[in-house]
């Protein structure tokens, strides 16, 4: 009896890392054959802020993102789509993560709804998605609760949590626009941030750069194209070690799975 | 300078800051270099006798856990690495930098940085490149010491088991010796690859050697020398 159980303990940590190492295989896979160019780019900042990261913070900020409290908070509307759209994003990786097989967030009960709304949630430029129902479970149910333990779930998923930092980044973006936007009038990205040069390296050779206007009167051109100069040429040599490394796990496995 | 006392300059000026995915697990998030002018000195004359520097092995075995988990995990997201210039009371942020995987790079630099400009930036892609040149696995070949170690143990088990164990004539002992040991040498670079490979891989990133940075640097270690080149 125990042995059975022991063999089939094993059989299925045997199925899940192979169907993790296929999930990451397949992952890693995808992203290399959409590579077509190496982009490499310059932006001078007012600040790098510090990124302190809280998780359950960050999901009831983005959580409780709506197209009312926005208009409430009298946010200007190309912000406010900005805003809902981090929302719609929450909600269709959340989606994304419910009908992955492989992932301990997989509810197959949900898949025939999610599949069918999953089109209008991936629309990026269409308000329709806000008409569906939510199924991010709320960050302000009691302990204990059904909810409250999904919540534990899903910020303990990688995936997930890395979604939800990229959004929280992106959400602390727009809340120091729109802080910029209100205290002067003038345009936001002028202010906060400006991407004064991009290299474009198309892997056939084809090189094109780009420059931003305002790189012509800034006192500090010379300084810049410099420092672009130098992030393309490590940025090149970076990318190709990075490329290097992810190929070598790649094939490694993928030889070892067809022996 | 001796090895020893470039681990400790790269220890004190390098972090690797870790982000809490659960209560139990943190992973890497970024790399961060801190530069004073003291190290700032002494990492240019390095640079100018064109000393490589080797990484310590917690260093080593924590970046490549980054790499990996990076790649794997969330190729979507770059690697980071920042680097901040403490002046006197001041902690300036000089520069910020991520690769993608996806064929993308991006350098932040702050306003209040471009008076600091060339040289620490320099310095921060000079490190950059140190890391990745390290980064590779460096796996063993076949006729490394530690796989002939392995193969001489696993001789020696079946020698005694044979001798020992089976009361059969000399030279029928030997033949099925030669034999064991053929099977092993055949079959031991596949299993080590097909199961203990993948096995390991996977408890790297979601299982018992992910949760710290001690347990990473073991399974890597593993990873690293008891797979053999295939």
């Amino acid at each position: 009896m125990n042995q059975t159980s022991s063999s089939k303990n094993l059989q299925h940590l045997e199925k899940n890392t192979q169907q993790n190492l296929a999930r990451w295989l397949t992952s890693v896979t995808s992203i290399l054959e959409k590579i077509t160019t190496l982009e490499i780019s310059t932006t001078i900042v007012s600040e790098i802020q510090e990124e302190v990261f809280h998780p359950w913070d960050a999901y009831c900020e983005i959580y409780t993102i709506s197209r009312e409290e926005l208009l409430e908070a009298q946010i200007s509307p190309s912000i406010c789509d900005r805003y809902l759209n981090l929302r719609r994003q929450l909600e269709l990786k959340y989606a994304l993560r419910l009908i992955n097989p492989n992932c301990q967030l997989y509810n197959s009960a949900e898949r025939a709804a999610i599949e069918r709304d999953l089109p209008i949630l991936s629309r990026a430029n269409d308000p329709s998605w806000e008409n569906l129902p939510s199924r991010l479970p709320s960050p302000f149910a009691p302990d204990n609760s059904t909810e409250n333990k999904l919540l534990g779930k899903i910020l303990t998923d990688i995936p997930l949590a890395k979604v939800l930092r990229q959004l929280a980044k992106s959400k602390a973006n727009l809340d120091q626009s729109q802080q910029i936007s209100q205290e002067t009038d003038t345009t936001l990205i002028t202010k906060q941030e400006i991407t004064y040069a991009k290299t474009v390296i198309e892997l056939e050779g084809k090189i094109t750069n780009c420059y931003a206007q305002e790189i012509l009167h800034h006192p500090d051109k010379e300084a810049i194209l410099n420092l672009h100069q130098q992030g393309v040429e490590s940025g090149e040599q970076q990318w190709h070690r990075l490329l290097k490394f992810a190929i070598d796990i790649l094939q490694r496995q993928q030889k070892i799975r067809k022996s | 300078m001796s090895n020893l006392l470039v681990h400790n300059l790269i220890d004190s000026c390098l972090r690797i800051e870790q982000q809490r995915v659960s209560p139990r697990r943190t992973i890497p998030e970024q790399i961060i270099f801190d530069f004073n002018q003291d190290i700032l000195d002494q990492i240019i004359a390095l640079r100018n006798n064109q000393q490589q520097i080797e990484l310590s092995a917690d260093n080593l075995a924590e970046l490549r856990y980054y790499f990996l988990v990076n790649i794997l995990e969330s190729p979507g997201l770059g690697i980071t690495f920042k680097t901040y210039y403490q002046k006197q009371e001041e902690k300036i942020t000089i520069i910020k930098s991520v690769i993608y995987l996806s064929g993308k790079g991006e350098q932040f630099i702050p306003n209040e940085a471009l008076p600091f400009k060339e040289e620490i930036i320099e310095l921060h892609y000079w490190l950059i490149e140190q890391i990745f040149r390290q980064i590779p696995f460096k796996y063993q070949r076949r006729n490394s010491i530690l796989w002939w170690s392995l193969l001489g143990l696993i001789f020696f088990f079946l020698a005694l088991i044979t001798f020992w164990l089976m009361p059969l004539v000399f030279w029928v002992e030997i033949l099925l010796l030669l034999v064991f040991t053929d099977i092993i040498l055949r079959v031991l670079p596949y299993f080590l690859n097909q199961y203990l490979s993948s096995w390991l891989l996977h408890q790297l990133l979601l299982g018992f050697f992910s949760y710290s940075p001690k347990r990473r640097k073991i399974g890597l270690y593993l990873l690293s020398t008891l797979l053999i080149e295939y």
